[in-house]
């Protein structure tokens, strides 16, 4: 272990990624150069070459932008980001990139075409504490908190799932807040899978959320790749740490419903108990349809559609066509009327399903 | 096959109670959607609430704000919405422009509540705020389903227990009627309870200013109210009945929803009211 009199210093002087807002930097006494590094472990690294990204989102919100010999304070986690990167944490604190803005450290392994090489990093070292243990972000999430039986009724959890990344979910969880809003009633919402980035949560508080949270809250870099049992716990977690003043709860899980834990969480896992109702964000046509259709086959109704293919008033033509669950649009009737599509039964009670052609 | 069936159950046959939760019924026909909730301590002998929203439509906000009482007295909340485009003006029950009936549309909905959730739905119990309270109590003297205890809150104004005044604002013959006779012994007859806020004295631009009403219910809703109170009662005594009309004076209150529900303490009046 090597102690450095001026890491305080460096740390101050380093920029600090949103994905590490919840740890208490003054614990940090040391950097380890030799760890394995592990989820959620914090890192301080050297920006070494520009490429993807080149900006990193602050603990503030703000982008800041990257030149190479920047430092920043990361934390390691896996990325499933199929518009971008897949990442996998390395095994060493050898060179590695910088897989997303929100400050996620790891190696990526496959890339979208569209993608430049990911922005090239190199770990200075882990922070430990004053005892040598790794400061990793599960220190400062919050503890689990068993629900007694006759605990309150959770606030109806209104679940946003899509086809796959940049579906459209975030946008149409917004489109959902602001509805809500019209109807005088609070919501937190939620980002409950995803890798750490504040861009979602922004959208969400910025459409009048009562708050916004995600798995970072839990003390999660990311969660890919995760347990799903870990993870469910996790989401319980946070579901456990809504405002009391919240009426309503508008999760998002992130990517496709095919991604692995999106998969698994919605088959098997407390979470379907939790949903009240769903919402599906396509990207087409038939994105929509057979997405409608996988989730029934896995006992779920989805209320209603929406997303990047309610653009096109062609596509959503195409989809009522062949499916009638009903299509959300950007501009529909009153909020109130709209609303009454976010409510309709899930949970394999099947409700009446019409276009909505308001 | 993607299609499904036309009518929601909310009642698995597996299961003794409804399905709990908050759930939204949508129509494409004449009856009204509507936001029901039911709570995890539903049986099917859990009484049903109906309440309906003023002029601004918050069924939703109507929904969820009794939501935690109906869990607390094993209640089930409906509240429908009344369509701004198709019947605008149902609180005087009046048919919209295309001639949809509020009247014929409220009591479809009631229908598919009660095959929806094999719940016994009448003799209703029925509140009403500001504008939904107009509709409660004209409902109460012209609907068809028998109202079984009715609370209204903050009414704009009034139909008054007098027949020198055409419907809505008196008893009399009126074309809005279509025929539908108006029953006031139902009125007189029933436990009402009428709320307003002690406060709720703003001539805000929703509030109905013809002279009919000014010169004969006041200028501002908690002189209306006292207005009709004091009708209604003497109406009873006058005919020798037990006075079924009850005021209360929401201390403080002024004219928003959502402050009587949350601060006034408006949503355990109701459900004392019509519940227990």
């Amino acid at each position: 272990m090597r102690v450095t009199r001026d890491l305080a210093d460096q740390l101050d002087n380093a920029h600090r990624a949103f994905a590490t807002r919840i740890a208490d930097l003054g614990l940090a006494a040391s950097l380890d150069l030799d760890a394995r590094p592990a989820a959620g472990d914090l890192c301080l690294v050297r920006v070494t070459r520009l490429g993807q990204h080149r900006h990193v989102e602050l603990v503030s919100g703000r982008r800041a932008a990257l030149a190479v010999g920047d430092e920043l304070i990361v934390a390691f986690g896996n990325r499933y980001a199929s518009d971008q990167f897949e990442a996998l944490i390395p095994p060493s604190l050898a060179e590695c990139h910088l897989v997303a803005a929100g400050g996620i450290a790891s190696m990526a392994v496959s890339q979208h075409s569209k993608m430049k090489a990911p922005t090239d990093i190199q770990p200075l070292g882990i922070l430990r504490d004053a005892s040598g243990v790794a400061l990793n972000l599960s220190r400062w999430g919050w503890p689990g908190v068993a629900t007694p039986a006759n605990a309150p009724a959770q606030p109806h959890m209104i679940l946003v799932v899509g086809t796959s990344m940049n579906a459209g979910k975030t946008t149409l969880c917004a489109n959902v807040i602001r509805t809500l809003r019209e109807c005088g009633l609070r919501t937190a919402a939620l980002k409950l899978t995803g890798t750490g980035s504040g861009g979602d949560l922004w959208k969400y508080q910025d459409s009048g959320a009562l708050e916004a949270m995600d798995f970072g809250n839990v003390g999660l870099a990311s969660t890919a790749g995760m347990d799903i049992r870990v993870l469910d716990a996790a989401i319980g977690r946070l579901c456990a740490a809504v405002s009391p003043q919240a009426d309503v709860i508008v999760a998002e899980l992130a990517d496709g419903i095919l991604q692995r834990e999106t998969s698994q969480l919605l088959q098997q896992s407390n979470l379907r108990a939790r949903a009240g109702s769903i919402l599906f964000a396509a990207s087409d046509p038939l994105g929509a349809a057979a997405g409608v259709q996988l989730l029934a086959s896995w006992g779920l109704d989805v209320s209603a559609v929406g997303g990047l293919m309610t653009a096109s008033p062609l596509a959503v033509r195409e989809f009522t066509s062949f499916c009638n669950a009903p299509v959300i649009y950007a501009a529909e009737a009153s909020a109130q009327e709209t609303s009454t599509y976010f409510f309709s039964p899930a949970n394999g009670q099947s409700g009446k399903k019409h276009a909505a052609q308001r | 096959m993607l299609r499904s069936a036309e009518i929601i159950p909310m009642r698995d046959p597996a299961q003794p109670v409804p399905i709990c939760g908050l759930r939204a019924h949508q129509s494409l026909g004449a009856e009204l959607d509507y936001f029901a909730y039911i709570p995890r301590t539903a049986t099917m002998d859990s009484p049903l609430l109906i309440t309906v929203h003023g002029i601004e439509r918050m069924a939703l906000q109507h929904a969820v704000r009794f939501s935690k009482l109906a869990e607390k007295h094993s209640f089930i909340v409906v509240a429908p919405i009344f369509s701004k485009a198709r019947v605008p003006r149902y609180q005087r029950l009046e048919r919209g422009p295309l001639g949809d009936c509020p009247i014929a549309a409220f009591e479809l909905a009631v229908d598919h509540v009660q095959r929806a959730t094999g719940l016994a739905s009448v003799p209703l119990r029925l509140f009403g705020y500001s504008g939904g309270a107009q509709f409660a109590m004209r409902y109460t003297l012209a609907g068809s389903l028998p109202v079984g205890r009715l609370a209204l809150a903050a009414p704009g104004w009034f139909t008054m227990p007098n027949t020198q005044q055409p419907f809505p604002y008196g008893l009399g013959e009126s074309p809005a009627l279509e025929g539908r006779a108006v029953d006031l012994a139902r009125l007189l007859s029933i436990p009402v309870l009428l709320t307003v806020g002690a406060e709720d004295t703003r001539r805000d631009k929703s509030l109905n200013r013809e002279a009919i009403v000014e010169s004969s219910q006041g200028k501002t809703r908690l002189e209306r109210a006292h207005r009709w109170y004091d009708a209604m009662t003497g109406l009873a005594k006058a005919r020798g009945l037990p006075q079924m009309t009850q005021l209360k004076l929401l201390e403080g209150a002024g004219h928003d929803f959502d402050d009587n529900m949350q601060t006034f303490g408006l949503g355990e009046i109701v459900t004392d009211w019509l519940i227990n």
